[in-house]
């Protein structure tokens, strides 16, 4: 009975540690949108600022 | 064009590693070496001897052209002499099947030492099956010369070659080497040729198979 | 974008694209479909299945261990198809396609290990034995391991993608002939015990044969989703490096 169970778990564990490294690459890939859309913003405004005309 | 250009590297190879015998015989060395670690590591029975002294050979053998491979590339990507070849109208083909024979000439160079010592080291009766044998070591050889010499090009691209070449080469190998350790074994134990034939069989589809594969792969792992 | 292509050309240069499109679509529900039927299946485990009378409870490892199996070798399948298509394509996709599917299919090779070894355990006492399929699966296992060994140590210069291809094409192809010859070497020297509940042609009760086919459909539809949950993310990944760069070239000559 334990062998079974244990096949299970260790199913289910192993899928589980793998979601969690899919959802950690998730939000970096978040966080770099984010910085990458903060950055656009700022070169938008630099540019309507007029430091070249 | 291709089969001189094929011809013209092979004897080019060759010429460069005959003006170095002592390449061979240190390949020839470390793989009675290994066959010899076989023993220290086993303490075998003389019976046990039998039984694993196919097996030995082939493991050699494996390990020896793993080594050899990557040398006979790691030559050419030295002094840009792929470079060279590349430049020059060859065709991609040609080029692997001239590299592809050189490392059969030479495998099978290593063969003619590590053969006579391995059967003396282990105690091996092959009852007159030396034309057997010597068919199953070329049709091994020619296999594994193909992966090997195929796998050392993609290896070499990387900058963990050494490491990666075996990492690859060995479990596609996994067929000859059963082929190579069953069918010397069925010769061995004697009165077991119809599963020697099956082996040397399956030894020879892999050839052909990979053979062709690896020639008409090889243009896009050189490609620059 | 339009689905009927106008010709055969125009259905192998738009194929990458529209597959994608496709996962796209799919990916909102397929999560959930995926963990509501591997739902179902382990209900249909633990309460509906009946034991079975020789091995009893460690055979029930069979429903997750042969599902892991096929979606193995299926992982392959693409890892292939998607590196032919590459090497005739040359498109990023076709490369995503192959490497996000030996990734998950790799970690489906270490479960089939995994599971076979638990299960062999209380039926033949040992965790491995050198059986003809688990073999088998482990060469796999170095296989798809030789794989993303060389994406992961391919110069920068050397073209990855092109050397991987060229890798899983030759590795998938070797793969029955491993098969072949693993088996022989099995029957010439046989095993004390063999795995008897998973030989198809011993016949399986209707209830373990449904059971059986629920779980390789919700085991497919879970590496569905985290393939497509991959290559959706691997082709972010290269979008926003192509926005980072435009935008580093526009702030370069802007200054």
């Amino acid at each position: 009975m334990t062998w079974y169970l244990s096949a299970y778990a260790v199913f289910w564990a192993v899928l589980f540690g793998y979601l969690m490294g899919v959802s950690n690459r998730q939000q970096k890939l978040v966080e770099r949108a984010e910085h990458l859309t903060r950055r656009l913003s700022e070169s938008a405004t630099d540019a309507k600022g007029g430091s070249r005309s | 064009m291709g089969w001189r250009a094929a011809g013209a590297i092979l004897v080019k190879d060759l010429r460069l590693e005959l003006r170095r015998v002592e390449t061979v015989a240190t390949m020839v060395v470390f793989a009675v070496l290994v066959a010899l670690i076989f023993v220290f590591a086993g303490d075998p029975t003389p019976a046990d001897l039998r039984r694993l002294g196919p097996g030995a050979l082939w493991v050699s053998l494996l390990f020896a052209g793993a080594l050899g491979f990557g040398r006979w590339f790691a030559q050419e990507e030295r002094n840009q002499a792929l470079q060279g070849l590349l430049v020059s109208p060859v065709d991609r083909a040609a080029l692997f099947a001239g590299k592809w024979a050189g490392a059969i000439v030479f495998l099978l160079a290593l063969e003619c030492a590590l053969v006579p010592a391995t059967v003396t080291m282990y105690q091996l009766d092959l009852r007159g099956a030396w034309g057997e044998l010597a068919l199953l070591l070329v049709v091994v050889t020619v296999g594994y010369s193909a992966l090997g010499t195929f796998f050392a090009a993609v290896a070499a691209r990387t900058t963990a070659g050494e490491l990666l070449l075996p990492i690859l080469l060995f479990p596609l190998s996994v067929p000859l080497l059963l082929a190579g350790a069953e069918g010397g074994q069925a010769l061995i134990e004697g009165g077991r040729l119809g599963d020697y034939w099956s082996w040397l069989s399956l030894a020879a589809a892999f050839d052909v198979i990979f053979g062709t594969v690896c020639t008409l792969a090889f243009e896009y792992v050189i490609e620059e | 974008m339009r689905w009927w292509p106008r010709s055969w050309r125009q259905f192998w240069s738009t194929l990458d694209g529209r597959t994608y499109h496709m996962m796209l679509s799919a990916r909102p529900w397929i999560g959930w479909l995926a963990v509501g039927s591997m739902v179902i299946v382990f209900a249909l485990v633990f309460w509906w299945v009946p034991l079975e009378a020789i091995q009893g409870y460690p055979q029930k490892i069979f429903y997750i261990h042969v599902p892991s199996a096929w979606v193995m070798y299926a992982a392959f399948g693409v890892v292939f198809a998607s590196s032919i298509l590459y090497l005739w394509k040359r498109t990023s996709l076709w490369d995503i396609f192959a490497r996000c599917a030996a990734e998950v299919g790799f970690l489906f090779t270490t479960l089939a290990l995994a599971t076979g070894m638990l299960w062999g355990k209380p039926i033949w006492g040992t965790f491995w034995t050198w059986d003809a399929r688990l073999t088998s699966t482990l060469i796999l296992w170095f296989i798809y391991g030789g794989y993303m060994l060389v994406r992961a140590f391919a110069r920068p210069d050397a073209e990855v993608a092109r050397l991987a291809a060229v890798v899983g094409i030759i590795g998938f192809l070797d793969v029955p002939i491993i098969h072949l010859s693993v088996l022989w070497w099995r029957t010439l020297h046989p095993q004390p015990v063999v795995m008897i509940i998973d030989d198809p042609g011993g016949g399986l009760p209707a209830s373990m044969l449904i059971t059986l086919l629920a779980s390789l459909v919700a085991v497919s539809l879970v590496f569905a989703w985290l393939w497509i949950q991959r290559v959706w993310q691997e082709r972010t990944a290269e979008n926003l490096a192509l926005l980072e760069a435009l935008l580093e070239r526009r702030e370069r000559s802007a200054r």
